[in-house]
């Protein structure tokens, strides 16, 4: 609901961030969170449901970043600040990779260098802006879901 | 006991000098007199009054500044609230603006029946151009309806759910829209884009458009009812070696801004997909 009635609206030339993504990553990036893999897919069948994007590519885009926030755990899991930084940047590319492909197959002409250009770039700098906060407030909520057990 | 001045003498003293004063308050000169007289009085009564003052002042002064701190705190507040209230009242009357012209739409157009949204959201993806709007297959909305506002077109309807629907605005870089210039009278083909630029395509290269030019849906295809205020023309590309030329548009309804949309609810769209035949013979 924020995604679709507040961030739409604040776009930059013609991008703009996607904070369920944001919310996934940093999500996925919390090494208590257990099926990682569910909530990608809930979340991509969330935004294929709302979208007018063909279902597979917010799914697919997903479950991509949930492989490779797996990835990124084990081998810079002592900086997961890093790996939330570096896996959006990663994730608004795949993300428009995929969906200026789905469009081109489906006849819609949408040039690749315009979408990278207007779209992606914009969208990029806006996800890594709100990246942090994001990052930040999912840490605290994950330590009210899941609290540090104490051995005495 | 020695009288040293008879009774009658002070008694003509005293009535002389009465006289006197009468006649020289008659004559105007009393008032010289008694200002020469009182002016030192004057000066001594506001000399006193203002030490008074000083020294009431000095007394009050810091009651008062509590008060009127404690005053300046409550005006303050309440000005805070009428700020909001104004802030308030402006939003209400804007809808209220929005509402009524969609009306006074509706009401110069009584062929079509409309039902009126709120749009309460656009689509995720910065690559579409969709908005989301509050009323769905509940209200009889269906998919391919035309959504218009007092302005002209928005779009049509993409996909319905019970309470909600999605709408393909004319900036997509998907849609069509069949289209006829208003004052040259040809058809010609708008189509969105990914940076919500409209352009006009397949103009004649013979025809004559100029800035200013109206476009109006010509109802070609039966997606959308004829004659419909898409929007204007604002720009002309014109190549010699090339067919068609093209132009850019100005639609007529602002989609940055777009709060409340009509769907129109008796228009059905034609399906002509089984008609165009894909294969060749």
């Amino acid at each position: 609901m924020v995604q679709t009635s507040i961030i739409s609206h604040l776009t930059l030339l013609h991008g703009s961030a996607d904070l369920v993504m944001l919310v996934l990553l940093a999500w996925l990036l919390q090494g208590r969170v257990k099926h990682g893999w569910i909530w990608a897919l809930l979340s991509g069948l969330l935004i294929g449901f709302i979208s007018a994007l063909p279902l597979f590519v917010p799914l697919f885009a997903y479950i991509v970043l949930y492989a490779l926030t797996r990835m990124f755990q084990r081998r810079v899991w002592q900086m997961p600040v890093m790996a939330m930084l570096v896996l959006t940047v990663i994730g608004t590319f795949i993300q428009h990779f995929l969906t200026i492909v789905s469009l081109q197959i489906n006849g819609v002409p949408i040039a690749f260098s315009e979408g990278i250009k207007f779209v992606t770039l914009p969208s990029a700098l806006l996800n890594l802006i709100l990246s942090i906060p994001v990052y930040v407030l999912v840490v605290d909520i994950a330590g009210f879901v899941y609290p540090e057990e104490v051995v005495v | 006991m020695k009288r040293s001045i008879p009774r009658f003498w002070q008694s003509s003293f005293v009535f002389i000098v009465v006289v006197g004063l009468i006649l020289l308050a008659f004559s105007g000169y009393l008032g010289t007199v008694l200002n020469t007289s009182l002016s030192p009085l004057v000066g001594i009564q506001r000399w006193i009054s203002s030490r008074y003052n000083a020294v009431y002042e000095f007394i009050t002064v810091p009651r008062d500044v509590a008060s009127l701190r404690q005053r300046n705190a409550e005006l303050e507040a309440e000005l805070a609230l009428l700020r909001t209230q104004v802030i308030q009242l402006q939003q209400q009357l804007a809808e209220a603006q929005s509402l009524y012209a969609l009306l006074d739409f509706a009401r110069e157009q009584p062929q079509n029946q409309y039902i009126a949204c709120a749009v309460i959201g656009r689509d995720p993806s910065p690559f579409l151009h969709y908005i989301i709007i509050d009323h769905g297959s509940d209200d009889g909305i269906r998919h391919g309806m035309p959504v218009v506002t007092e302005s002209g077109l928005v779009g049509r309807v993409d996909a319905v759910i019970a309470q909600a629907a999605r709408v393909q605005l004319i900036t997509d870089p998907a849609i069509s829209v069949n289209v006829r210039l208003e004052k040259a009278g040809v058809e010609a083909i708008l189509s969105g884009s990914l940076t919500g630029d409209v352009s006009l395509e397949m103009i004649p290269q013979d025809v004559v458009v100029e800035p200013g030019d109206l476009l109006l849906t010509s109802g070609l295809g039966g997606n959308y009812p004829p004659d419909v205020v898409v929007g204007k023309v604002v720009g002309l590309r014109k190549r010699e070696n090339a067919l068609f030329q093209s132009a850019s548009v100005q639609p007529a309804v602002d989609f940055s801004g777009l709060q409340a949309v009509l769907v129109i609810v008796n228009f059905r769209p034609v399906d002509i997909t089984p008609l165009i035949s894909t294969s060749t013979p």
